[in-house]
């Protein structure tokens, strides 16, 4: 049985191969947000995220038709893409070292639980920007692509067990790093009183 | 809060959760197809992140002068090769954003034949387009460049430029865009000492109703091409 979405989007990969912008323009708008919001998860950086989103769909319209172009499976293939351009932008940086989480002003109290979880996640936000480069990747092609570790590992170009090793490690860092910033809100809430 | 929650992964997604800039699958659309021809052409990738920048700093006219300067002294060459066409057909797909008809009908052609089509053509989108540009290089004849001021709004003057160009491009008429060492800095504008190449620093851009004021034929200032902040060109960065 031919799947009429599958069909249609070979149509499409076909079109851009002939060089038709507007079946690269339609693909482009429906696949944007998705590969924006994985691109700054990865790299937390708005411009070189619309960078890392450009640079995708410039190789989709450069390669696509041939043979390191998209054959099945576009958004797999854009994931892909979109993974290893940020990989390689992270390795391109120079690594930030984080001693301490940087202080954190906010006299305004925590009256109630909406407040309490807007704190909560400003907090989860913070240490996950402070994980290292393969830590949050792996954590981002985990909980927000939700592709399996043989996944997440071949588009990280690692191993099964290396990426398996550093998922455990991101997930002990991230425990690690949201007990130190509970703490220290907790040191500069007794502080303040 | 538990790691080995269920609630982690919503948790993650609540606290990452990015907006999608507006106008960007657009910008990259026109950005990527501009800047990435079928010819061999060094760098693409760099040209289509020049090409979108300018777009989100200041709208299809700064991407065209900004561009325009980063290929100063090709743009309008005297020797009207294959290359100066092509970023032109760039230029002129960007500032316009009608990429599929103008990008397509102005590759291949020499450089003088494509200012000459644009102005000519009746397409809708290419008659809204903005002033074009000029770049008035060492290397074009004085019969180039006077050809090339009777027909555009806007002169670049290059780095290399003698007094006299840069007179010409001073003349009332027009923006004076002084582009010098291109690869690695920012622009030098009218009435503005320095502009520091850092993407993150944006300046004023075009309003709606600066826009329509410009495209209806006014005397565009600076501000107005909302050049009036910084730019990264390809090696900016």
């Amino acid at each position: 049985m031919i799947d009429p979405p599958k069909r249609s989007e070979d149509e499409l990969l076909r079109r851009i191969a002939a060089r038709d912008v507007f079946a690269f323009d339609s693909i482009v708008k429906e696949n944007t947000a998705t590969i924006y919001k994985l691109a700054f998860r990865l790299l937390l950086d708005s411009h070189e995220a619309e960078d890392a989103c450009q640079e995708v769909f410039a190789k989709l319209w450069t390669c696509a038709g041939q043979a390191n172009g998209p054959a099945e499976n576009l958004l797999g293939w854009l994931r892909t893409v979109c993974t290893r351009i940020c990989l390689n932008k992270l390795r391109l940086r120079r690594p930030l070292l984080v001693e301490e989480l940087p202080e954190q002003i906010d006299e305004a109290p925590l009256a109630d639980e909406l407040l309490e979880r807007e704190a909560e996640t400003k907090r989860l936000a913070l240490c996950f920007e402070n994980l290292t480069s393969p830590q949050r990747v792996a954590i981002v092609l985990t909980y927000f692509e939700e592709l399996p570790n043989k996944d997440a590992a071949d588009q990280m170009g690692v191993s099964l067990k290396a990426f398996e090793s550093t998922l455990g490690r991101a997930r002990r860092s991230l425990a690690g790093l949201l007990k130190a910033a509970s703490e220290q809100e907790a040191r500069l809430e007794g502080a303040a009183r | 809060m538990s790691l080995s929650d269920d609630s982690l992964q919503e948790a993650l997604q609540r606290a990452i959760n990015p907006t999608v800039p507006e106008g960007l699958a657009r910008r990259i659309s026109v950005s990527v197809v501009t800047a990435c021809p079928d010819e061999i052409w060094a760098e693409p990738t760099e040209t289509a992140r020049t090409s979108r920048r300018a777009l989100t700093l200041g709208g299809p006219a700064a991407a065209a002068c900004l561009l325009a300067a980063l290929f100063t002294g090709s743009l309008f060459s005297s020797d009207g090769i294959a290359p100066s066409s092509v970023h032109e057909g760039r230029m002129a797909a960007v500032a316009s954003e009608s990429v599929v008809d103008v990008a397509s009908s102005l590759r291949h052609q020499p450089a003088a034949t494509s200012f000459a089509s644009l102005h000519e053509s009746s397409d809708t989108k290419a008659a809204e387009m903005p002033p074009l540009m000029v770049a008035e290089s060492s290397g074009s004849t004085e019969n180039d460049v006077q050809s090339a001021v009777s027909r555009s709004d806007v002169n670049i003057a290059a780095a290399d430029a003698s007094d006299k160009d840069v007179k010409r491009a001073e003349q009332p008429r027009t923006i004076r865009i002084a582009a010098r060492d291109l690869n690695t800095n920012g622009f030098k504008l009218e009435g503005v000492d320095e502009v520091p190449a850092k993407p993150e620093i944006y300046g004023p851009v075009l309003s709606e109703e600066e826009e329509k004021s410009f495209v209806g034929g006014s005397s565009p200032s600076a501000r107005g091409y909302g050049l009036v902040g910084s730019f990264a060109g390809p090696s900016g960065r």
